[in-house]
């Protein structure tokens, strides 16, 4: 969801100081990475094509990619001399999957000795070549937010990352939370109105005290209180959730609420949700088998009532597969097909701000591709190769192949 | 059992003989026309009566009056079993089948639904030591009890603890199922020595006494009430309950009661040993008549508990959970344990160290060649089960294999192989009509059969 005020050019000052730290770090962070920045022109023909949720699938279409972009989707496409042409046919090929709220890459997750870190960013504990990160590429997962955990009323932000442990080079999402993980015997807020106190208060001051050209890239909890950052809000009850929309939605801040595991699915019911969320995105998830058929409904209600739902592994404390598996269980109990999917693709990335990037096929975009030999949302179906930027980064041998 | 096989292998010769026996069969007979079943080219015609399917070609007769459906071309498949439906607590003398509520018609519906038919009820918890016998049952809503539980103890159930349980609740929870099987030798030995001395004593006296067992002295230890001294005078004992604990220096208190009782004094009537459930139990998995299963996940568990079979002769195991099974694969292979897998992807609550998913678990054991069925880990979940098949065949099981593993491969799992898990003359009439592709998101059963009853069908 967009900036209500649609405004964002008065803070071209501190966005470009935010970028130009984040520049820094996606050159350090490239030095490290496996993947040499240099991508493949290729082009790939499959037997269906998912462009986007809402799009019917292309059935033995191309998809061309060049320079890690994608530069042509459809039937027709003329395939450059000396580009090789993949034949797929058996595959279905979408857009990589976005998770929108993860660990993935981190060491640790939570810095939780103060209730509002400021200035703290994950990537000071993020290793681009942890092995969780690979078998996020083995389930399809291509972009991902990584997150702080929920300890810290704010935890800093999160960075929107490839799970080949590059960095997108969008903005980073700030990280809230509301409910008992944020309470501490040993530092304030120790109960739930001092939490709510204390993260209004910094806000609100944050928020009043904006003036052109006194941005302080190093405080991103004023980023996130003038507009500058979207957040992403972990709730843990329906009255955190209150709380959280109470803070946030008078200042016109951008936020997509999590809702932990545990949140009440009753204070979902019927016309109840629009009221509570306020239309933003919301993430559920994840679901497992044994998840309660109450909680499984939620995603369609929440669909129902026009709120854009999302999922999330919530790897890697739980395994990143379920980020497939929470939006096959949300269709089994009522979710619209194109909803989930869309939600695996540019919702996810809407809400990371990096829907221009990422979450659907489309000349200029990412070439971020998984192919399976099935429908996505099937949970039978394998993923054969996943590719980030125009690389392959994960294949599965056929059978009697060998491994490339 | 024998009468019943020989009724059943009789039937068809009843069907022949007269036309009434015919009539008094086709009235609960089932007929389904137009079913494409695995294995044969061309739709078939599957014939049900009594409770079985009695004929599957494409020319099986279908006897008079027989109720009819059309499959349309559909396939028919087995019922699935989940393989392991976690039900009720957890009590060293509970079983599986205690805890089920066989009128929870939306459980049991929403699972029908799916295509489940048979579920294994485990008792749930997380607990160490015995944790009951597990039972086997099948899914018809309404039926009472008695129709629909195929085994009582199917297999003996035993826990080491939390997923998360600290090295020194392990040590403490495998002593504890140690001490419970060295309880169990004694007891099984001290029956056998009672057996022998009363059958001796009855000898002396001319006593009319019952004949010692079959099995060369060993009575039938699981069930010390069908002893042929059930009607002996013992005040019956308070029931152990729990796990045996540490007996208090040897030599153990019990053991002079459980001595041989051949040192009786000339003429006495020999005593009977204190009964001991918990033990009578294990003594049935010692001798094979059970397997054990043991719920394990870390591979440090798995190796612990084939660890302990292979030291207490235990001749079947079945590790329940096993989802670091992976980094042992080799041991189960070498040592013939089975696997039942639980919830593929288990969501994790941050707390406990993540246990080390393989990508293809199930992959893995087929591939080493050991056996294992898919189930959910809970009877809620077991709606579910067809789920746990398609994210393997996803994760790269074969998916013939995958569809399996819920149908022939997890009846044989349960020791019910020759009843259970294909749609063959002589099975369990437990079917499944498919709208779709078996391993699909979607709900895919048009109509259930269990036991020959339509117990399930889409609404219009």
């Amino acid at each position: 969801m967009r900036h209500p005020n649609g405004v964002r050019t008065e803070l071209s000052v501190a966005s470009g100081k935010v970028r130009g730290m984040r520049t820094a770090l996606v050159v350090a962070l490239l030095a490290l990475t496996p993947w040499p920045a240099a991508a493949q022109d290729v082009a790939i023909r499959a037997g269906h094509v998912l462009t986007a949720a809402d799009a019917p699938p292309l059935v033995d279409a191309v998809v061309l990619v060049r320079g890690g972009k994608v530069v042509a989707v459809g039937h027709t496409i003329e395939v450059p001399l000396g580009v090789p042409l993949l034949e797929r046919p058996g595959a279905w090929l979408v857009p990589g999957f976005v998770d929108p709220c993860t660990g993935l890459g981190l060491r640790e997750r939570d810095e939780v000795a103060l209730a509002l870190d400021r200035d703290l960013t994950v990537e000071g504990a993020l290793d681009p070549e942890h092995r969780d990160l690979a078998r996020a590429r083995a389930a399809g997962v291509t972009t991902v937010l990584v997150t702080p955990g929920d300890g810290s009323l704010f935890g800093g932000a999160g960075v929107v990352l490839k799970t080949t442990g590059v960095p997108l080079g969008v903005d980073p999402v700030a990280k809230l939370a509301l409910g008992p993980s944020v309470l501490r015997g040993d530092r304030p807020p120790t109960a739930r109105s001092g939490a709510v106190a204390l993260l209004r208060r910094a806000i609100t001051e944050a928020h009043q005290a904006r003036e052109p050209g006194t941005f302080d890239p190093s405080d991103l909890l004023a980023a996130f209180a003038r507009g500058d950052l979207a957040g992403l809000f972990t709730v843990a009850t329906p009255v955190d959730l209150d709380q959280a929309r109470g803070i946030t939605l008078p200042l016109g801040l951008r936020v997509t609420y999590r809702l932990a595991a545990g949140f009440d699915p009753s204070a979902l019911d019927a016309e109840q949700a629009r009221d509570l969320v306020g239309g933003a995105p919301t993430i559920v998830g994840p679901f497992g088998l044994t998840t309660p058929e109450r909680a499984l409904r939620v995603p369609a209600r929440l669909a129902a009532a026009g709120v854009p739902v999302l999922f999330t592994s919530q790897a890697p404390d739980g395994p990143v597969e379920g980020l497939r598996l929470t939006a096959a269980l949300a269709v089994r109990y009522g979710l619209a097909p194109e909803r989930a999917l869309d939600a695996l693709g540019r919702g996810a990335a809407r809400a990371l701000g990096a829907d221009e990037r990422v979450g659907t096929l489309a000349p200029g975009k990412d070439a971020d591709l998984v192919l399976l030999d099935g429908p996505p949302l099937d949970l039978s179906s394998r993923v054969l190769e996943t590719w980030v930027l125009g690389r392959r980064v994960h294949r599965v041998a056929a059978a009697g192949e060998e491994r490339p | 059992m024998t009468p019943t096989r020989a009724l059943l292998l009789a039937l068809p010769t009843l069907l022949l003989a007269g036309g009434l026996a015919a009539q008094e069969d086709a009235r609960g007979a089932l007929v389904i026309t137009n079913a494409r079943v695995a294995g044969h080219e061309r739709p078939v015609t599957i014939v049900v009566a009594g409770g079985k399917v009695r004929a599957v070609g494409p020319d099986a007769r279908p006897p008079r009056g027989a109720t009819r459906l059309d499959a349309r071309g559909a396939a028919v498949v087995p019922g699935r079993i989940d393989a392991w439906a976690g039900v009720g607590g957890a009590d060293a003398l509970g079983r599986g089948v205690d805890g089920f509520d066989p009128h929870d018609r939306h459980a049991i519906e929403e699972a029908l639904r799916n295509g489940v038919t048979t579920v294994f009820l485990s008792p749930r918890g997380g607990g160490a030591g015995v944790l009951g016998a597990g039972s086997v049952v099948k899914l018809r809503p309404g039926a009472p009890l008695k129709d629909v539980v195929v085994a009582e103890e199917a297999a003996v159930v035993a826990g080491v603890g939390e997923l998360d349980a600290g090295p020194l609740a392990r040590v403490s929870a495998w002593g504890d199922l140690r001490r419970a099987f060295d309880a169990a030798r004694r007891y099984r030995d001290a029956v056998a020595d009672y057996d022998e001395a009363l059958a001796k004593w009855a000898a002396e006296v001319g006593a009319d006494t019952a004949p010692v067992d079959s099995r060369g002295g060993v009575a039938p230890v699981g069930s010390p009430s069908r002893a042929p001294t059930a009607a002996e005078p013992d005040p019956p004992r308070p029931r152990r309950r729990g796990p045996p604990r540490p007996e208090p220096g040897p030599p153990p208190p019990t053991a002079p009661a459980q001595q041989p009782q051949g040192e009786a004094k000339k003429g006495e009537r020999p005593r009977r040993p204190n009964p001991d459930r918990v033990a009578a139990l294990l003594a049935r998995v010692l001798e094979g008549e059970l397997p054990l299963r043991v719920r394990a996940q870390r591979a440090e568990d798995i190796v612990a508990a084939v660890e302990l079979a292979r030291e207490q002769g235990v001749p079947s195991l079945i590790i329940e959970g096993g989802l670091e099974a992976h980094r042992v694969v080799d041991l189960l292979a070498a040592r013939e344990a089975k696997v039942v897998l639980g919830d593929p992807l288990p969501p994790g609550d941050g707390r406990a160290r993540p246990p080390a998913l393989a990508i293809d678990l199930a992959g893995a054991l087929e591939a080493r060649g050991v056996p294992f069925a898919l189930g959910t880990g809970d009877l809620a979940a077991s709606r579910f089960v067809e789920l746990a098949a398609a994210l393997a065949a996803g994760q790269g099981l074969d998916r013939g294999v995958a569809e399996a593993a819920i149908t022939a491969r997890a009846a044989e799992l349960l020791g019910l192989g020759e009843r259970l898990g294909r749609v063959a003359p002589g099975y369990d009439a437990d079917l499944v009509v498919l709208s779709r592709d078996p391993l699909a998101t979607a709900p895919a059963a048009e109509v259930v059969v269990v036991d020959g009853h339509i117990v399930w069908r889409r609404a219009p």
